[in-house]
């Protein structure tokens, strides 16, 4: 019996991001079973990369080499952004992949959609989704009918749906490294200490983060200037460490102006551009003097130069708790993390957070407030939460006061959470033991990628006043396509309305988009157009492209004499590209040995004649049309060449 | 400018030679003209090909030369004419030109069909110009005896080449001149001399004005919507004539006070048929009770003022604001008809329309005419024949007047 075959749609694994971590994790230790043949078609990413080599499983990027599917990714924001999602492509790798059980792992917009493709019903699909902040989205629970298979990252979104009845949504966490993060002896946690000229008896309260916590760091300098307010002698026997790129985003060091926190009492991870050894000194600039080699190579830890794994266990280990202050994300890594190297953790219950308080008993729930986040750019009006600045200055007395046994009992705990919770063994267990309980399947048609079209160009558009129903029905109607409001195609035509553009050039557009996607139905690919026996009999090819009208195609076929004389029958073959109802112009000349369709692709010489690795599909291309239909130039008010000469001469 | 052939050539590097269509047969007259009256943009098309055909298919029906219209199915179809519209494919077009004694046309493929078959070609230009569209392959040059290219008068300025004006410059271009083209490439004298002295701006709008004192067909005039002017009628106006005419077919349907129908119950029934209901107040203002029951019967009226005393008009809206109707104000084109005619023999005028009034099977050129009961047999009239002619100035925006006297 062959064995189980496995596929999943999600971010390349090759990507430090939360999901290609998540994948690359999971593919592991499903490798390691030798139970399945795996592949994985990712987000993002082309579809043949010889990176891809570096995993043992097979990776197939979501976007085509195809020109025609680049260039419509250039044209149409919302076409992009779903194609790196794999949503065109993904009934096709179906197809050739012919999978038993299907993973679609992403951000709700990014894999719902499998539940509308063909395979949805035969094949058992998961949609394994991030939620992390209420409210669910809409089509999230249009759509919890139809996914037998609906996981959650994260308890809270769980719990939203069994409120609805959709008892059948289930919570599976992520998977995390759990290996590399652990607690280390006291002995080693006072020589770190003594190493970064940390006083042992000092009360180091840490916060590990980046991106949109970043908007936090003002809510935890304020909690920690309270704290300092009402207990003053911690001002030499506590430190706020904050793990982060000072650099970017928020003025870390104004807050602590604003708060008065004295500067001296907010550390920072450096690194050194050179050695690439840390530090964890008070904050101080960028470019600082590394107090080893005296040269000013010290900068904050980042994206593109931070610490290894066992350089920031070293940075929890040094912690005496791990305070952050909201989450915004299906699975924070950083709490994990800290849980793993026995840190108590403090955070508020909600999003993932609810995860944390809700089932770590080392934890200790901040109070907070909700707020709306606004409806901008890529986000939407979810709902978010902020602490109160008094709650972390209590909780941050309430650690300094805990009895040693008492907190030694919530370290504990707190790991075992993680450990529970979070480890490679534990999830990919639970997903192996669900990939096993599916069957092989044998029937042969269960994989065809049988989609039929349903783009309408000639759609029945109501005029109405809202224009964003107008845009959404153009989207539903025209391209069959569900996007909502935030979407930023829709966004886009939206902000096109506002600045005055005309509702008939857009409903154009959309009737010209889903003309070409069903062109393309027609025309799979431009090599089909021409003779395969061309190579065979070692013609070269030239293709003269004019696709309208009338009058300037029989007009350029008065060059085809003067062509042929040029490029002889024995050694080139010549074609013609013109709209199909035009044939009959050119049909039967005797300079033109084959008519073809006109496909916007030949517009481009880079795609018909070759660039660089690109081979193209003939030797030369000539496109007259575009000095007087794409480009007005001929009507210009002044001579032409030939008038000019004549002037020139007499 | 560079003409299109030419930059095709640059473009390509190829040297030019006259193209090569395959030509499939079709049948033809013995004899014929080939007429064209479409284009790919609207801008191209000239509007008075009719006119031209008017002048002179008699003079061609007696030397036993047809006219053949060209093109694709959805052109207008011009009368005495043969229609080949969307019955024939590229090939047979070619054919069709091949054989032909003349091509006329817009700018558009069959001129350049008939110029590499060498024909004699009449063709009009506007956004474009025959320097980058015009016909390239005939052995004369252009605007030899057998090719002619028409242009309007640009008053200075360039081509617009815009495919959208309004109104379309090449329309300026007097048909006339068109007339006495296909005389000098045929050989033929139709025998007179033709003048626009007059277009007036809505003179190619077709439009028929029935008074309600007659059943009308339900398909007269192909069906398209035509106006019911009981404000027209001459005695009392006969109500069940006109809600039976109502039951028929769709009108817009033209009344006033003295002049409305009283039976709005029925009237009401027949809604579906009515366009739109027009109650004029120039000369009369109207009743607001009557304003009430209409709108009570779901019949919604547009109030019309062709008058020009702005205040008269605003009394009637305030006095009907609460029916949240809609009012129109129309400003017929203003013409100094005197100025027009000063210098010129009346007798010679003709006055051509589009715009014609029936009443009792009868046709009239202008509502002037149907009041002094001068009834035409076909949509001209030599000028003088009308009554009072210098009181058209208000309906002279329907009329060509042109000057018509024998060589």
């Amino acid at each position: 019996m062959r064995k189980k075959r496995v596929l999943f749609l999600t971010d390349y694994a090759g990507v430090n991001t939360g999901f290609g971590k998540n994948i690359k994790l999971l593919l592991s230790y499903l490798y390691k079973t030798k139970k399945y043949d795996l592949y994985h078609a990712a987000c993002g990413v082309g579809r043949d990369s010889p990176e891809f080599q570096k995993f043992p499983w097979k990776t197939i990027g979501v976007i085509p080499n195809d020109p025609s599917f680049i260039q419509r990714m250039q044209q149409d924001q919302h076409f992009a952004r779903m194609a790196s999602y794999g949503e065109p492509q993904i009934g096709k790798i179906v197809e050739e992949v012919k999978p038993d059980v299907i993973f679609a792992i992403q951000d709700s917009w990014g894999a719902l959609f499998v539940a509308d493709k063909p395979f949805f019903k035969k094949i058992p699909t998961v949609c394994w989704i991030t939620f992390d902040s209420l409210p669910l989205l809409s089509d999230t629970v249009d759509k919890a009918n139809k996914i037998k298979n609906y996981w959650t990252w994260s308890d809270f979104a769980e719990h939203e749906f069994h409120k609805l009845g959709f008892n059948h949504v289930k919570t599976q966490y992520p998977l995390t490294n759990t290996d590399n993060f652990f607690p280390l002896t006291d002995l080693d946690k006072r020589n770190i200490r003594h190493r970064h000229g940390i006083e042992q008896d000092c009360k180091i309260f840490g916060f590990v983060f980046r991106n949109q916590l970043r908007k936090l760091v003002g809510t935890l300098i304020s909690g920690y200037a309270e704290f300092l307010k009402q207990n003053p002698e911690m001002e030499n026997k506590s430190k706020l460490l904050l793990h982060t790129h000072f650099a970017e985003g928020w003025d870390i060091m104004r807050f602590a102006k604003q708060y008065g926190v004295p500067e001296k009492n907010i550390l920072c991870t450096y690194i050194c551009k050179e050695t690439h050894k840390y530090f964890i000194l008070p904050y101080t600039g960028q470019d600082i003097e590394n107090p080893e080699t005296k040269k000013k190579t010290l900068i904050t830890t980042s994206v593109s130069l931070g610490v290894t794994d066992a350089q920031l266990n070293e940075v929890y280990n040094i912690m005496d708790a791990y305070l952050h202050p909201a989450t915004s994300g299906a699975c924070e890594i950083p709490i994990v993390e800290a849980a793993l190297t026995e840190k108590i953790v403090s955070t508020c219950d909600y999003s993932f957070g609810w995860n944390v308080v809700n089932h770590n008993k080392g934890c200790i729930p901040m109070d907070y407030s909700f707020y709306n986040e606004p409806p901008m750019g890529a986000s939407t009006q979810f709902l978010k939460s902020q602490p109160y600045p008094s709650s972390i200055s209590k909780i941050m007395k309430k650690i300094c006061e805990m009895k040693p046994q008492r907190k030694k009992e919530m370290e504990i705990a707190s790991r075992k959470w993680a450990l529970d919770n979070y480890s490679v063994s534990v999830n990919g267990k639970k997903i192996e033991d669900f990939i096993d309980q599916q069957q092989i399947i044998t029937e042969d048609n269960v994989w065809n990628d049988k989609e039929i079209k349903k783009v309408n160009p000639k759609a029945q558009i109501d005029q109405m006043d809202d224009d964003l129903q107008w845009v959404l029905q153009l989207y539903n109607k025209i391209l069959d396509a569900h996007p909502d409001q935030n979407d930023d195609g829709v966004k886009h035509w939206m902000m096109q309305i506002e600045r005055g553009m005309p509702k008939n050039n857009i409903e154009s557009y959309f009737r010209d988009v889903a003309n070409k996607d069903l062109e393309k139905e027609n025309v799979q690919t431009l090599e089909v157009l021409f003779d395969n026996s061309d190579k065979e009999n070692k013609l070269k090819r030239l293709l003269i492209v004019q696709p309208q009208s009338a009058g300037d195609i029989f007009i350029v076929s008065a060059l085809f004499e003067s062509i042929r004389e040029k490029f002889p029958k024995d050694k080139w073959k010549i074609y013609f590209a013109c709209e199909p109802k035009f044939v009959d112009i050119v049909f039967g000349n005797p300079n033109i040995d084959k008519i073809i369709p006109y496909n916007q692709m030949m517009d481009s010489q880079i795609v018909m004649e070759g660039h660089g690795d690109h081979s193209g599909y003939v030797d030369i291309c000539l496109n007259p049309y575009f000095s007087t239909q794409k480009l007005l130039n001929y009507t210009h008010n002044s001579y032409s060449i030939s008038q000019f000469d004549h002037e020139y001469k007499k | 400018m560079s003409h299109l052939l030419e930059t095709y050539s640059l473009q390509t590097g190829a040297k030019t030679s006259k193209p090569f269509i395959i030509k499939n047969f079709y049948p033809v007259p013995e004899k014929y003209i080939t007429i064209h009256n479409s284009s790919g943009m609207g801008s191209k098309n000239y509007d008075y090909f009719q006119d031209v055909i008017d002048e002179i298919s008699e003079c061609l029906n007696k030397n036993g030369i047809k006219i053949v219209q060209i093109g694709g199915a959805e052109d207008l179809p011009l009368n005495n004419c043969i229609h080949l519209q969307g019955k024939t494919n590229y090939n047979q077009t070619a054919y069709v030109i091949e054989n032909s004694l003349l091509h006329i046309g817009n700018d558009s493929f069959p001129v350049h069909l008939a110029s590499a078959s060498d024909k004699p070609i009449i063709a009009l230009y506007s956004i474009t110009t025959p320097k980058i569209a015009g016909p390239c392959f005939n052995s004369k040059e252009v605007n030899d005896y057998k090719v002619f290219c028409f242009s309007p008068d640009y008053n200075g300025k360039k081509p617009s080449f815009n495919p959208n004006e309004n109104p379309k410059t090449i329309n300026t271009i007097n048909f006339e001149n068109i007339v006495q083209a296909i005389e000098k490439v045929l050989g033929l004298n139709i025998g007179y001399n033709i003048k626009t002295l007059f277009k007036g701006d809505k003179y190619l709008v077709k439009v028929i004005e029935f008074v309600p004192d007659t059943l009308i067909r339900p398909d007269f005039a192909g069906g398209s919507l035509i106006n019911m002017r009981a404000d027209l009628c001459k005695q009392d106006i006969d109500e069940n004539l006109i809600l039976a005419n109502l039951k028929n077919r769709k009108f817009n349907l033209f009344i006033k006070n003295s002049k409305k129908i009283k039976n709005v119950h029925v009237l009401s029934s027949l809604k579906e048929n009515i366009a739109n209901l027009f109650i004029d107040v120039t000369d009369e203002s109207v009743d607001p009770e009557y304003i009430k029951i209409l709108t009570e019967h779901g019949i919604k009226p547009t109030i019309l003022y062709t008058g020009e005393n702005e205040e008269y008009f605003n009394e009637i809206k305030i006095n009907l604001i609460n029916f949240n109707l809609n009012f129109v104000k129309y400003s017929p084109q203003k013409v100094d008809i005197e100025n027009i005619l000063k210098n010129t023999d009346t007798k010679n005028i003709v006055l051509k329309t589009n715009r014609l009034v029936l009443s009792s099977g009868k046709i009239y050129l202008s509502i002037l005419s149907y009041i002094n009961n001068e009834s035409s047999d076909s949509n001209f009239e030599k000028l003088d024949k009308i009554k009072n002619y210098k009181n058209l100035d208000k309906e002279l925006e329907f009329c060509y007047l042109y000057i018509k006297e024998d060589k």
